[in-house]
């Protein structure tokens, strides 16, 4: 792609770019982190999590900042408009994404440290699919992949599966088991929070379509969730 | 930080150098200045010590006589006054509508163009040629009335329509584009565009041109002399048919007279041409003056 | 209800030996602003020109092709050039009043096409074009005035009740702002706005940001060619062709 005249603009724009990549690299940070503190009842590395998810509200304040000085001293037109609203949109979501990594692991500390839980062994899995969604739009961010964004997109349907897999499992455990229900409640919350990532993961790569080809990807409406008719 | 030091000796003379020859190159204009004027002045000076005692009515009113102290200026004035106006009544018209059709209408072609240089060069051409054209056209082939304000009018008309047509052309020259474009594009057709608003705005400039060529033709004297002005004439002429002389004539023919009383008589009459040629520059400046647009 | 005023089909411009307009077809609507961008030399204003034969003026120019005003062919003999230049008005980048009075400036037009048969019509006309041009409150009580004397932006403004004062259909604005300040700007282009519900506009212009603002139809042109014309939020936000993205994003040359 040729370089902008008023090589400025170039550098703001690559300085935006930037801050979106660092922001998402510290979500897909903070999703493992909050993962492993969970599977390994590591209540310090947990605290570590929601310690650092002030940094990411820190960075999606200077995108904003950086956002709204770029289109009113640029004027931006065309792919330069649609890469700042982009940008602008995504690292709203990108710090949504670190919250529930956060609330994760707020949530390590409730797990009773002896209780058993078999479903339990899905959620690694399942914040595996959730981390690899993240990094891979990043990627078709930083490339302006469209194709990889709409293959991002198509992967949120595994993630549901694992959730409503998992959400079935909780509850028969639930039921055979009521002394689990405190630590079961919070395992369902968790699965939930990796759940909302995934489709968070998915609004970024419709708008890293959307600024790479000017139009409105129609991927997500093909899809069913049937969450909400689960018994 | 300017990589020149504008303070060492260097820097400093040159300087100097440069408002030592802006003062030279001033005083050199100056001193031509004053020069030429002080030619001027001196003219000026010993035409009015000469003359201008025998400035009075008398002189004025009367004609020419070989009697020094009792010939006037009126039959030259007069005669002057019909042949400008022969000369104004055929060269203005002409050239104007010259000058619009060359820079407005005509086509850009080799004919043209040798039109355009023809016309250049006429202005060069010296006045006693016109005078043999007007000797032998008007005078041995139309047979019009030797030494008359209309041949002499016509003649000098010749002279003085190149000047017209080139200081025209410049002047619908300068009219700038945009006014042209403004006209044509309300749907003015291009002769509409042309007289409603380029000529008016010309016309300071086709004026200033007119006047120096009229004022040319006044002085002159060469080609009038060839088509005979130079008689003897004792009467005022009645119309432009009638024999005339003109004001230089008059003048060159009492410098001619052995007798020394006319040296008055010479100074006044040039006294009287400078009047006159002052009259007309003051009309021309006030007649551009009343005409200038502002725009 | 957009109809189409003026269609150009495989239009090329000459000047002499050069091609200034290469192959341009494209359709004017009544009731909309069409903008012409492009860089320094690509014809928009050349194109612009040939709209109401101004280029029969350019010694040397040559128009072929075909452009219809209303379905009739401008260049055809039968079409006189005086009387489409009322039907296809015009406005300079220079504000270029006549240097007479403002009164007479607005009535020249009129006077010499004959629409006005008293002068209480003519006055009529004249309080009519300053009015939609947004300038009568301002001259109403100075109409004798030179029309030189007013400010730039005025000025062009009494170019444009010139060019409405003949009851035109098309008005063309070769670069009207580039002379004028924000502020003067910024009337214009709100009477361009107000103008484009009664004409078909065609505006020329070097800023981007202005043809955005103002047009609804935008054309850009490259190099004597028509390389897009689309919709003027398609074109700004979403340019189909990698030329047009180059120029308003800022990467051309």
């Amino acid at each position: 792609m040729v370089d902008h005249t008023v090589k400025a603009f170039d550098s703001e724009i690559g300085q935006l770019r930037g801050l979106v990549a660092e922001m998402g690299g510290l979500a897909e940070v903070a999703i493992r982190d909050a993962i492993t503190a969970l599977v390994q009842r590591d209540e310090s590395l947990a605290a570590q999590v929601v310690a650092a998810d002030a940094k990411l509200d820190a960075l999606e304040a200077e995108v904003d900042r950086l956002a709204v000085r770029t289109i009113a001293l640029r004027a931006p037109m065309a792919d330069d408009l649609r890469d700042v609203i982009a940008a602008l949109k995504i690292s709203g979501v990108i710090e949504r994404i670190g919250d529930y990594a956060k609330n994760i692991a707020k949530r390590v500390g409730a797990l009773e440290a002896r209780t058993k839980i078999e479903p339990v062994t899905l959620v690694p899995t399942m914040a595996e699919i959730a981390e690899s969604m993240v990094r891979d739009v990043l990627n078709a961010y930083g490339s302006r992949d469209a194709t990889l964004a709409v293959e991002v997109i198509r992967r949120d349907q595994k993630l549901d599966q694992f959730y409503n897999t998992l959400f079935r499992s909780l509850l028969t455990h639930m039921m055979e088991n009521p002394a689990t229900i405190t630590s079961a409640a919070q395992l369902l919350f968790i699965a939930r929070n990796l759940e909302r990532i995934g489709d968070h993961a998915t609004n970024v790569a419709e708008m890293v379509y959307y600024a790479a080809t000017g139009e409105y990807c129609t991927e997500r409406d093909s899809q069913t969730d049937d969450t909400g008719s689960l018994v | 930080m300017s990589n020149h030091n504008w303070n060492s000796p260097e820097a400093a003379k040159r300087i100097a150098q440069r408002h030592a020859s802006e003062r030279r190159f001033k005083l050199l204009g100056l001193g031509a200045i004053a020069l030429s004027l002080s030619f001027l002045a001196l003219l000026l000076f010993i035409m009015l010590r000469n003359g201008l005692g025998g400035l009075d009515w008398a002189f004025l009113s009367g004609s020419d006589s070989t009697n020094a102290s009792v010939a006037g200026i009126w039959g030259a004035a007069k005669g002057s006054l019909l042949t400008m106006l022969v000369t104004l009544l055929l060269s203005f018209p002409m050239g104007v509508l010259s000058a619009i059709y060359l820079e407005e209408f005509a086509p850009r072609s080799r004919w043209i163009e040798w039109v355009e240089v023809s016309i250049n060069n006429l202005a060069a051409v010296p006045s006693i040629i016109f005078g043999l054209l007007g000797l032998a056209v008007f005078i041995n082939t139309l047979h019009l009335p030797r030494s008359s304000p209309l041949v002499g009018g016509l003649t000098l008309a010749l002279m003085t329509f190149p000047v017209i047509v080139i200081s025209g052309r410049n002047a619908i020259k300068a009219v700038p584009p945009s006014i042209r474009d403004a006209a044509l594009a309300v749907g003015a057709s291009k002769v509409q565009a042309v007289f409603h608003h380029v000529l008016p705005l010309a016309l300071p400039g086709i004026l200033t041109g007119t006047i120096i060529g009229m004022a040319r033709a006044l002085g002159e004297t060469a080609p009038l002399l060839m088509i005979g002005m130079r008689a003897f004439i004792v009467t005022p002429p009645g119309g432009i048919t009638d024999p005339s002389s003109v004001l230089p004539m008059q003048i060159f023919l009492w410098s001619d007279e052995i007798d020394k009383a006319f040296v008055q008589n010479t100074s006044a009459a040039i006294i009287v041409l400078l009047v006159f040629l002052l009259l007309m520059n003051g009309i021309a400046i006030y007649l551009r003056n009343k005409f200038e647009v502002r725009w | 209800m957009t109809e189409t005023k003026l269609t150009a089909r495989n239009v090329d411009v000459w000047y002499g030996p050069k091609k200034a307009i290469d192959d341009v077809s494209i359709d004017i609507d009544n009731g909309i602003v069409t903008a012409f961008i492009g860089p320094s030399g690509c014809g928009k204003s050349t194109f612009l020109r040939s709209l109401n034969r101004m280029n029969d003026t350019i010694v040397g120019a040559r128009v072929t092709g075909q452009i219809l005003l209303d379905g009739e062919d401008i260049y055809a003999s039968s079409m006189d050039p005086v009387a489409l230049r009322a039907r296809v008005g015009m406005v300079f980048q220079k504000p270029n009043p006549f240097p007479k009075s403002i009164y007479e400036n607005i009535a020249y037009g009129p006077r010499i096409h004959g629409l006005a048969s008293s002068k209480a019509e003519m006055d009529g006309i004249i309080e009519r074009s300053l009015t939609k041009a947004g300038l009568w409150d301002e001259v109403k009580d100075r109409l004798a005035e030179p029309g030189t004397a007013l400010s730039g932006g005025q000025q062009q403004r009494l170019c444009i009740a010139r060019a409405i004062a003949v009851d035109p259909e098309v008005i063309l604005m070769d670069e009207p702002c580039s002379a004028l300040d924000p502020i003067a700007t910024a009337k214009i282009e709100e009477l361009i706005d107000e103008l484009k519900d009664n004409y078909a506009i065609v505006i020329v212009t070097h800023s981007m940001q202005q043809a955005a603002r103002v047009s609804q139809r935008t054309a850009f042109f490259h190099l004597g060619n028509l390389v897009e014309y689309g919709e003027t939020d398609q074109i700004f936000t979403n340019p189909r062709e990698e030329k047009t993205k180059d120029y308003i994003t800022g990467r051309y040359g």
